[in-house]
C-alpha cells in the first residue's frame, strides 16, 4: 500500500534548514564575493531579513515580552535569563535599521541562502505560535511543555547558535559591500550592528546544559492543528490520534462539554486497544490483553477500563448537545480503524512496512489514551462542580435509591438529579486505572516516537 | 450477583411503550446490555460485542438529540452484570431486544406525527439495528 503522504514538518526539521542554510550563505560569501553594487544591496536586504526573522523567533521561544520586561526588572533574575533578554535587547537595537529596498530581482547564491533561511525561521516561529490563542492562553496539550523554563532555555539556546552564525558573517559581509562600491553611510544605515549581539548569542549560544529531554520535545513540536493527509490509512490515522488529542484536552480546558463526547471518545479508546490486539504487535511491553489479564485476576488492562468507563458514562447526561464536530472526528477515526483492521481477520493484510507503521501509531495510541483518560477524569469532575452534570432518575438502581428518599422520588417521577459523588466514582476509578495501567508505557515514549519516526514515508521536503 | 436477563427482558418487551419513547427503552436496554457483556474475559475477542454497542449507543444517541427528554421520560433498564454461567441466554436477550426494538420501529413508523427528522433517524436506526444483529450473530 502506497499514497501521497509525507511527514509533518517539526520545528527540529525547520531549524536544521535555517542552520544549512545559514552555513551555506557564510561558505558563500567567502568563495563568491560579492562584485556589483546590485549585489551588495541585495545581500544586505537578505541579511537583515535572517536577523529579523531570528529576531522573531528568540521572542517567540522565549515568550510573551510581559516575561521580558519582569526580567528585566527583577533585582536577581536567574543569570541565563537575564543573558537571553541582553541578547533580545541587543538584537531589537540590531535589526532596527532601515529595511533596505532591492533594486532589482537578480539574486546571489548568499542572498538566496539567507532568504530561504528566514522562511525557515519564520516557518518555525509560526509552528509554535500555533499553540498559543491570540490573548496567549495555551490551546494545545503541549502548550505547557513549551511555555517550561526547560523547552524555553533549550530554545533561546539553539536560536542563539544560528544568531552567533549570522552574526559571524556580519563584518565579512560589511567589507564586501564596501568593496562592491557601497559608501559607509549607506550600509551603517542598512546593515545590522552585530556586534553586541555575537557577544550575548556567544555567552548564550554553548549547547551544553539544555536537558536533552528539552531539546527533544521541542524538536519534534508539529503544528497544533495538523491537517489531516487523506490517503494513506496509516498516515490518516496518525493523524486523526493528533486531532482527538487535541480535542480531548480542549474538552478538559473549555467550560462546557458535552457527556455524549466523552462516551465517543471512550468507545474509540476501546476499539483502539482492540485494535492493537487483533493487530498483534512486535514491539515490547504492549499493554495487557484484556481477555489474558481478566482471566488471570489481574487489571483488566486499559482497554477493558475503557469499556467500564463507557458503561458508566452512558449513565450521566448533560444539557449541551454533542459537539458535531466531535460527531465526526470519532465516527472518522472508527471507520479507519475499522478499514485497517477489520473484524474477523485477526493480523492484519498490510505489508511489512505498514504494518510497523500501524504497530507504532496504535501504540502509541494507547499513550495517548492514557493522557485522555487523566483529561477526561478532569472535564468529568468540573461539570460536576459546576453542576452539568445528571443523572436520569430513572436509571438509577433500587439499591441507589433506597437510602435516599429524595432520589427514590425523582425516579418515581422520572426527573433528573444532579450527580453525585458516587455516582461518578466507578466512572473516575476507570479513567484513573485506564491512565495508570499505560504509565510504564509512558517512559517510553521516545522509543514510541523513534519507531513513528523511523516507520514514516519518506519526506517530501519543504 | 448476576442474574438472568431474560426474565426482565420479555417484561420490559411485554410493557414497554409502542412509540418513540418504547424503542428508545430497548435501544439503550440493548447497548448497556452489550457493554455488560462486552466485559466478560473473551467474550469480545472478534470485537462483535464492540462493534455492536457502538451501533446500538449511535442510534441512542440520535434519538436522544432530536428527542433530549427521552432518558427523563422513557423506562431505562440495566440489567447489570451479566451471567458468567449464562452467557448464551445474555446474548438471546440482547438479540430479543433488537428483535422488539424493530417491531416498535414497524409499528411507529406509521405515525402521522413524526417529523421527517425523525423517520430520518428511524430508519437510521434500522440499519443499525441490522448491522447489530449482524455483528451478534455473524451474519453480517
Amino acid at each position: 500500500m502506497s499514497g501521497p503522504a509525507h511527514s509533518l514538518v517539526t520545528h527540529g526539521e525547520l531549524m536544521n534548514l535555517a542552520c544549512r542554510h545559514l552555513d551555506a550563505a557564510s561558505l558563500g560569501l567567502e568563495r563568491d564575493p560579492l562584485t556589483s553594487r546590485l549585489d551588495a544591496q541585495n545581500a544586505m536586504t537578505a541579511y537583515r531579513e535572517v536577523v529579523h526573522a531570528l529576531n522573531g523567533h528568540a521572542r517567540r521561544v522565549f515568550g510573551p515580552e510581559a516575561r521580558v520586561r519582569t526580567i528585566r526588572e527583577a533585582a536577581r533574575p536567574y543569570p541565563e535569563e537575564a543573558l537571553a533578554v541582553r541578547l533580545l535587547d541587543s538584537l531589537s537595537r540590531a535589526v532596527n535599521v532601515r529595511r533596505p529596498v532591492p533594486d532589482a530581482v537578480r539574486e546571489t547564491a548568499v542572498a538566496d541562502h539567507w532568504l530561504d533561511a528566514a522562511k525557515a525561521l519564520r516557518a518555525a516561529t509560526d509552528l509554535l505560535s500555533t499553540h498559543r490563542a491570540a490573548d496567549g492562553t495555551w490551546r494545545t496539550p503541549d502548550s505547557a511543555a513549551l511555555d517550561s523554563r526547560g523547552v524555553r532555555k533549550a530554545g533561546i539556546r539553539e536560536v542563539a547558535a544560528l544568531i552567533a552564525t549570522a552574526a559571524d558573517a556580519e563584518p565579512d559581509l560589511y567589507r564586501q559591500v564596501r568593496v562592491a562600491g557601497l559608501r559607509h553611510h549607506e550600509v551603517t544605515r542598512r546593515l545590522p550592528d552585530m556586534g553586541a549581539v555575537r557577544d550575548a548569542a556567544l555567552r548564550l549560544g554553548r549547547p551544553a546544559a539544555a536537558d536533552p529531554g528539552d531539546v527533544a520535545l521541542l524538536a519534534r513540536t508539529q503544528v497544533a492543528r495538523p491537517a489531516i493527509r487523506v490517503g494513506d490509512p496509516v498516515t490518516d490515522l496518525a493523524d486523526l490520534l493528533a486531532t482527538l488529542r487535541l480535542a480531548a484536552w480542549q474538552l478538559a480546558a473549555s467550560e462546557r462539554a458535552s457527556i455524549t463526547s466523552l462516551g465517543k471518545i471512550a468507545a474509540i479508546a476501546i476499539r483502539w486497544h482492540a485494535t492493537l490486539e487483533l493487530v498483534g504487535t512486535s514491539e515490547p511491553a504492549p499493554p495487557p490483553r484484556f481477555a489474558d489479564a481478566l482471566a488471570s485476576g489481574g487489571s483488566p488492562g486499559p482497554g477493558g477500563q475503557w469499556r467500564v468507563a463507557r458503561l458508566q458514562l452512558r449513565r450521566l447526561r448533560t444539557l449541551g448537545p454533542a459537539s458535531p464536530a466531535m460527531d465526526a472526528l470519532t465516527t472518522t477515526t472508527w471507520q479507519r480503524l475499522v478499514s485497517l483492521a477489520p473484524r474477523g481477520v485477526h493480523g492484519s493484510d498490510l505489508g511489512a512496512g505498514d504494518r510497523q507503521r500501524l504497530e507504532a501509531i496504535l501504540l502509541r495510541g494507547t499513550e495517548v489514551f492514557g493522557e485522555v483518560a487523566d483529561w477526561n477524569a478532569t472535564t468529568v469532575q468540573r461539570l460536576s462542580n459546576t453542576g452539568q452534570l445528571y443523572v436520569p432518575a430513572r436509571a438509577l438502581t433500587g439499591d441507589e435509591v433506597t437510602d435516599h428518599p429524595d432520589l427514590a422520588a425523582a425516579k418515581l417521577a422520572g426527573r433528573y438529579v444532579a450527580a453525585r459523588p458516587e455516582h461518578l466514582r466507578p466512572l473516575l476509578v476507570a479513567y484513573a486505572a485506564a491512565s495508570a495501567d499505560v504509565a510504564p508505557l509512558r517512559g517510553q515514549h521516545s522509543l514510541v516516537a523513534a519507531t513513528i519516526a523511523r516507520a514514516r514515508p519518506p519526506a517530501a521536503g519543504l | 450477583m448476576s442474574v438472568s436477563w431474560l426474565e426482565p427482558t420479555r417484561l420490559l418487551v411485554g410493557r414497554v411503550e409502542r412509540g418513540i419513547g418504547g424503542l428508545w427503552s430497548l435501544l439503550y436496554a440493548a447497548e448497556i446490555a452489550t457493554l455488560q457483556l462486552a466485559l466478560v474475559p473473551g467474550l469480545d475477542d472478534d470485537l462483535s460485542l464492540t462493534d455492536a454497542s457502538a451501533r446500538l449507543g449511535a442510534a441512542v444517541d440520535e434519538l436522544e438529540h432530536l428527542h433530549p427528554e427521552l432518558p427523563q421520560m422513557a423506562v431505562a433498564v440495566d440489567m447489570g452484570p451479566a451471567a458468567l454461567d449464562d452467557v448464551t441466554a445474555c446474548r438471546t436477550a440482547i438479540l430479543t431486544l433488537i428483535k422488539a426494538a424493530r417491531d416498535v420501529v414497524g409499528e411507529v413508523i406509521g405515525d402521522p406525527r413524526l417529523t421527517s427528522a425523525d423517520i430520518r433517524c428511524i430508519a437510521r436506526a434500522v440499519h443499525r439495528l441490522t448491522a447489530a444483529h449482524g455483528d451478534l450473530t455473524g451474519r453480517a
